[in-house]
């Protein structure tokens, strides 16, 4: 198979492996059913109160920093540690594709399920807004552009919860591991402020920087170049351990 | 030209296991059974013909081409079943033909019944794999193997964990295969499987391979593939003394 042609058919053999996990399946119904929840609570007395005009900031920063990060670590878990763990990954590289296009393959569909757990926060979080405030309260556009921006941060750390899978020799351990890579990231930044510039889980919230009227472009592409450095390590070194891994 | 060319295949582990000096020739047509006990190298030496290894020295060469540098083009006609069967196992037995299907753009869903018949699945192409007996996953291992209508075929012990019906099944099914002109790479422990089944057989101890012989041969000048390997290991065993 070649090129692209090759890359998307092992993509679409990802996905499958993906969506074939009822765990994947209920992670995608879990983001919209807490966006309704969240929308509909907040007309009731007593209930968790949401602005509706940020509502789907609200659900952006929910998955930015909740549920997106969670997935990638639990797909980079089964999707290289794992397999490699239950030599399931011999299906794939006993076959005759290159071991780039698998890995390529494998992240390109992680951030697709991003994208799409993206998309269905953005959805279900813009329409109930607009049923239970109007269509005034928000700019859509905005709204689809601070989802975009926040691509970003979730791309470096696609990249580091991979190097952890083409390391780690079992999916628990690499779970664990980003786990305690993403948690002591934010811990760091929160004791030592000097470095928070530095760590990419400042960067969580950058889809925030496009709302109001004068967008801070600088510290925008700043963040983006700091985030873009990180996957470009990070997959380089996945990369180069992932050809040279012996199975 | 050789279907597979071995060149001085090195690979030490650090445990001291491995494999030296393997160079091996297997020609089109030819059911070739690697015989050793376990431990001996056939595994490791299957796995650098597939690219799950790369040798420390040495070179593997599938249709002309080295697996660790060109993978597409090795394994393009290759179909192999290394160790345990992998497949997956939240997938139907069915579904994971599929996607593997999807590597092979000549393969069709009728292809994939046709496979699923050919290893007795047919009724539980709709059941997970993570129900299946092992010896059904063997099966399914297999099923996944020919899927594609390889040429060369590259079996790590593929009657591993199968019942006598099983077993006969598949040797049954490469004899097939070999019927059909394709070339197999077989390993086993069993002298009397090769002698059923091979027309070649290549004795390996201790990573180093010690023998090669057409069995029609050496039952001429032996009497059974089992006296063979007796002769073959005990004179080396005897020369390390």
């Amino acid at each position: 198979m070649n090129g692209t042609k090759g890359i998307s058919v092992l993509c679409g053999v990802e996905n499958k492996k993906i969506y074939g996990q009822i765990k994947y399946r209920l992670l995608l119904l879990m983001v919209a059913v807490v966006s309704i929840i969240g929308a509909f609570s907040s007309t009731l007395p007593g209930a968790l109160h949401f602005t509706m005009e940020n509502y789907p900031y609200t659900i952006l920063s929910m998955i930015s920093y909740v549920f997106a990060p969670l997935a990638i670590f639990m797909l980079a878990s089964d999707l290289f540690s794992g397999e490699i763990e239950q030599g399931q990954i011999k299906v794939i590289l006993t076959r005759p594709v290159a071991r780039y296009k698998v890995l390529f393959a494998k992240v390109l569909s992680i951030l697709g399920y991003v994208g799409t757990m993206l998309l269905t926060g953005l959805t279900v979080s813009s329409v109930t807004s607009i049923i239970t405030s109007g269509f005034t309260s928000f700019s859509i556009i905005t709204v689809i552009l601070a989802y975009l921006t926040n691509l970003f941060p979730l791309i470096a750390i696609t990249g580091i919860a991979v190097l952890v899978g083409v390391h780690a020799k079992e999916s628990t351990s690499c779970f664990g591991l980003c786990l305690i890579a993403y948690i002591g990231c934010m811990v760091l930044g929160l004791v030592f402020s000097s470095l928070s510039p530095l760590l990419f889980t400042s960067y969580m919230g950058i889809g925030s920087m496009v709302i109001g009227s004068a967008i801070p472009f600088g510290s925008l592409f700043t963040g983006i170049f700091i985030l873009a450095g990180y996957a470009l390590v990070f997959f380089s070194a996945s990369s180069l351990r992932f050809e040279n891994r012996e199975f | 030209m050789s279907i597979v060319a071995l060149d001085y295949l090195t690979k030490v582990y650090k445990n001291g296991r491995g494999i030296r000096d393997l160079s091996l020739r297997i020609e089109k047509g030819q059911i070739v059974g690697l015989l050793g006990p376990n431990g001996s190298g056939k595994t490791t030496t299957m796995k650098i013909m597939t690219g799950l290894l790369r040798p420390d020295s040495g070179k593997a060469i599938l249709f002309g081409a080295d697996p660790s540098e060109d993978m597409e083009k090795a394994m393009q006609n290759v179909g192999c079943l290394i160790e345990a069967p992998s497949y997956y196992p939240f997938l139907t037995a069915k579904q994971n033909l599929e996607i593997i299907g999807k590597l092979y753009p000549s393969c069709s869903l009728a292809r994939t019944e046709h496979v699923l018949d050919q290893v007795g699945l047919s009724a539980y192409a709709n059941e997970k794999a993570a129900k299946f007996s092992s010896g059904m996953k063997q099966r399914l291992g297999l099923a996944m193997t020919l899927l594609a209508e390889p040429e060369l075929l590259i079996l790590d012990e593929p009657t591993n964990g199968l019942d006598i019906q099983g077993m006969t099944d598949v040797r049954g099914l490469i004899q097939d295969q070999a019927r059909k002109g394709r070339t197999v790479l077989l390993s086993s422990h069993l002298a009397f499987e090769i002698q059923q089944v091979c027309t070649h057989v290549v004795v390996i101890q201790e990573g180093e391979l010690i023998g090669t012989a057409k069995v029609s041969e050496l039952l001429v000048e032996y009497g059974s593939v089992e006296n063979c390997y007796l002769a073959l290991t005990g004179k080396k065993k005897e020369m390390a003394s």
